[in-house]
């Protein structure tokens, strides 16, 4: 936090300190229009004053220090030694796991045995790598940490190294390229053909989230032991392409693998979906027929990109020596392979969902858009699915109307009959597929301004979009959730201005019909609603939350994730607010049980029973939270593992609601099991560990282990003045924790000392009248009654109480 | 599709609680003030203190016996102010 910041936190913390506790959050939200970094910086100060017996810190928190702390480990590392062996955080680097023209890849272990979270981090050593394209590279790498997909590797952080080279922590995955699990594993087409499936639905993710990979091979796609896949490298070619053109242009496309590189990448054209998906047709046509589709043997590099451009590939199937396998592979397959891999990107497939749908056509049985559409082709595909009950009719009805009108009338029926049978869901997922292809499609935007080779910034990518919106024609409820989308991609940009422009915008079409919405539609008045409250008009967005639910419920769609999303900001806002009857209400009308075993729906159980806890800790039913908590701690174990940092924060909370509970035998357990996981995690002496170090001094000193609540007390404390400084405020509670033990210990001189020593922290630091000292009020209480100076004591007992009156209560 | 928030700080457990002016931390301290206060024989100060505790106590549920414990004392000071004044 910088100086400026942290003078303006305590500007209007102590403003709003000043005020009555019913007009505080009004202030705060006023001051804090706008800037919601502030208002969640000075909120979260104001709630830590009224608490000095347990911290508890969310767990985004505990994440982003974790990565803080490797990526400033990774900051020193230098291109002069190995960085093996080296501790970067709480993580060591184990060894290299890849090495190639761009640099190295290490993997990085957690430091404790116990724990068993690796990342790997990525050191970018190349000249290509120059200080515009990191610049460029940073400002994207918002959107690349945002793309959620578990099939796409995460991105935790990025940087540049002590001298100037690009590292970035990723998620670390343990598998093999896809086309050595398919030979190793002996898949049968249609495992592949799953797979692959898999891999067109996270590329089309990303690709719906503005972010082209340029660089697919199956070196970057693994599957682990599970048999997931995962795409690793997101957008990070884009750090070795060369700024300037002419000559130096040429060995921006000699990075890429020349292999699975596409004709426009060689020609240093216009990079767009098409060219990710001629990537992966490459990786399709080796799946199915086992053989890479141009012989390169041998060959120079300049031969290898000349065969790419102008060499014409034969069919996978006659690749394939099995009989079996060729024929499986003739017809449909055969063509959506070529169809991949096509020289100019116009004919080929242009979006992940047109190849999708043929994989899925195919599947079914149904027509390819491969295929030549001919009447000839479309009347097979019927005849093989409806083999037995043609051949008795096909004779009578080939004599009366023919053979052409008889399947031209039996296609159509077929067709109007699985429109009424799910009209309105086709139409929806119609509708859906328009507003992803859109999306899409503004990468294909021929801006006369962009030269061949020139990268387009996303903004770029997103004004242009929004400018072809406004010349097509769309119905509303499309033109919304387009809207809708590009506003989330501008939260994701910080571009909060334009963000609530659009959405409102978006926000006014959905609200113009009540019924013949979708997900996507039904997300616009969540998109809207974040974003008021993230600009603190709560009213607005609690409006907004009311009316999606509502449409919601006229389209029959409450049994979805989407629905819950919208709940669950609803809940996150009447918390804020301190509305926790409001916010169990709506907890309440939502029924976790009925979600699935599946680990995303354990997740979101146990978040689901998180909030429940919270709303009924505060609002005094510590009881019921207790249970409601153990329920998200159950989940949370089944979906993580003991040793989760998930799970060491509801740790730390059950114990702080036994410690409120005055159950400190119990808070004992779950204080001890946070400090374990937290030890492990983030080692001894990190401030986040000072906080069930901090519980287990206020636990043990309610169960007359002084000895051992003083030792606490003391560890706490120099973990944090270590860490935060010897003027903060936590470090400051510490020490009046040592003197309310000193008290309990009859040594009331010593516990005047360290009162002193801790107040005069808060007094250097606070204003005369600051709520900090409520809590001294009482400590002092207590050690003037023990040196029997009874009007002392009677003194600061009228100031507690008065504290507690005016500010607290 | 919208990744849910997952934003509410879990330190709000400890923040600012909804008991209003009625919190039980508060009717805890009147006690302990109203017994220093009895220690000294200041009975007409302990009282309306241990009045103020009671009305928390019962506001918040409190158990039968931590509210026949102030009861007594309220008792034992009324009783004391009765005498002092006879």
């Amino acid at each position: 936090m910088s100086n400026t910041n942290w003078q303006q936190i305590e500007t209007i913390l102590d403003q709003a300190l000043d005020l009555p506790k019913g007009q505080r959050q009004k202030f705060i939200e006023t001051e804090c229009k706008g800037k919601p970094e502030l208002k969640g910086e000075v909120t979260q100060l104001l709630e830590s004053i009224f608490d000095s017996e347990g911290w508890l810190e969310n767990l985004e928190d505990y994440k982003r220090d974790m990565y803080d702390e490797l990526a400033d480990g990774i900051k020193l590392l230098s291109s002069d030694k190995s960085p093996i062996g080296t501790k970067v955080g709480s993580y060591r680097i184990e060894k290299k796991i890849g090495e190639g023209g761009m640099g190295s890849v290490y993997l990085a272990k957690h430091s404790s045995s116990d724990i068993e979270h690796n990342v790997a981090i990525k050191i970018i050593r190349s000249e290509k790598a120059t200080s515009e394209n990191i610049r460029r590279f940073k400002h994207e790498q918002k959107i690349l940490a945002g793309l959620h997909h578990p099939g796409i590797a995460r991105m935790y952080d990025a940087g540049t190294t002590g001298d100037g080279y690009p590292y970035l922590i990723m998620e670390y995955v343990n598998g093999i390229s896809i086309t050595d699990y398919c030979n190793q594993s002996d898949c049968t087409l249609e495992q592949k053909l799953n797979l692959f499936i898999d891999v067109l639905q996270a590329l089309r993710h990303a690709h719906e989230n503005l972010v082209i990979h340029r660089d697919l091979k199956p070196s970057n796609i693994l599957v682990d032991e599970s048999g997931n896949i995962k795409i690793l490298d997101f957008g990070i070619s884009k750090l070795l392409v060369d700024d300037e053109d002419s000559s130096l242009t040429k060995t921006g496309a000699r990075l890429l693998t020349p292999r699975y590189a596409a004709p426009e990448q060689i020609l240093q054209e216009n990079i767009t979906t098409a060219t990710d998906l001629y990537s992966l047709g490459i990786v399709f046509y080796q799946l199915i027929s086992g053989q890479y589709p141009y012989n390169f043997n041998e060959l120079s590099r300049y031969e290898i990109e000349q065969a790419i451009l102008k060499q014409e590939t034969c069919k996978p199937s006659i690749k394939v020596t099995d009989p079996k396998i060729q024929k499986q592979l003739q017809g449909d397959l055969d063509a959506i392979a070529l169809k991949a891999i096509r020289k100019e990107s116009i004919h080929r497939y242009r979006m992940a969902n047109e190849f999708l749908e043929d994989l899925k056509n195919f599947h079914k049985g149904l027509p390819v858009t491969a295929r030549e559409d001919s009447f000839r082709y479309r009347s097979q595909k019927f005849l093989r699915r409806h083999k037995q009950g043609i051949t008795v009719t096909a004779g009578f009805l080939l004599l009366l109307i023919g053979l052409s009108s008889f399947y031209t009338w039996r296609i159509a029926e077929e067709r109007d009959q699985a429109q009424q049978q799910a009209q309105r869901a086709e139409i929806q997922a119609e509708r859906a597929k328009q507003v992803s292809d859109f999306m899409i499609n503004i990468f294909q935007s021929n801006n006369p301004e962009n030269t061949p080779g020139e990268d387009i910034p996303v903004s770029t990518v997103i004004d242009a979009g929004i400018e072809r919106l406004n010349e097509q024609e769309l119905s509303p409820v499309n033109r919304a959730t387009i809207l809708g989308v590009i506003a989330q991609i501008q939260i994701k940009l910080s571009d909060i201005e334009s963000a609530q422009q659009l959405s409102s915008q978006a926000f006014n079409l959905v609200m113009d019909s009540v019924d013949n919405h979708n997900l996507g539609t039904l997300d616009v008045p969540t998109i809207y609603g974040q974003i008021a409250y993230q600009t603190g008009d709560f009213s607005e967005a609690v409006q907004a939350f009311q009316i999606g639910d509502s449409l919601f419920k006229a389209n029959d769609l409450t049994n979805t994730y989407e629905y819950r999303a919208l709940k669950y900001n609803l809940v996150n806002l009447y918390t804020e607010q301190k509305k926790y009857e409001e916010a169990l209400r709506v907890l309440d009308i939502l029924n976790p049980e009925t979600w699935g075993d599946d680990k995303e729906s354990i997740i979101e159980k146990s978040d689901f029973y998180n909030y429940k806890a919270i709303a009924l800790k505060n609002l005094g039913k510590q009881r019921e939270a207790l249970l409601i908590y153990k329920k998200a701690l159950e989940y949370r174990l089944e979906a993580y593992g003991p040793n989760n940092p998930e799970v060491g924060t509801i740790y730390n909370n059950i114990s702080s609601l036994y410690i409120s509970l005055d159950q400190y035998e119990k808070a004992l357990a779950y204080a001890e099991q946070a400090y374990i996981i937290r030890k492990k995690t983030l080692g001894p002496n990190h401030n986040l560990t000072a906080t069930p170090v901090w519980s287990l001094s206020v636990i043990n000193r309610n169960l007359n282990n002084y000895e051992e609540a003083l030792k606490y007390a003391e560890e706490a404390g120099a973990i944090l003045k270590e860490t935060l400084g010897s003027d903060h405020w936590r470090y400051a509670i510490t020490i009046r924790g040592q003197a309310e033990v000193l008290i309990k210990m009859n040594e009331f001189l010593k516990a005047k000392m360290k009162a002193d020593e801790a107040i005069e922290i808060i007094n250097t630091h606070y204003p005369s009248n600051h709520a900090f000292k409520a809590h001294f009020n009482a400590t002092y209480t207590n050690i003037y009654k023990g040196l029997e100076d009874l009007d002392k004591a009677a003194e600061y007992y009228s100031r507690a109480i008065d504290f507690f009156r005016k500010g607290m209560g | 599709m919208i990744k849910q928030l997952n934003t509410i700080p879990e330190r709000l457990i400890f923040s600012e609680k909804a008991w209003g002016d009625k919190h039980p931390q508060l009717g805890q301290m009147l006690v302990s003030y109203a017994k220093m206060e009895m220690e000294r024989e200041s009975y007409d100060k302990a009282h309306p203190l241990l009045k103020e505790a009671l009305d928390i106590q019962k506001h918040n549920e409190q158990s039968d016996e931590e509210l026949k414990a102030t009861q007594k004392l309220i008792d034992e000071c009324e009783d004391r102010i009765q005498r002092a004044s006879i």
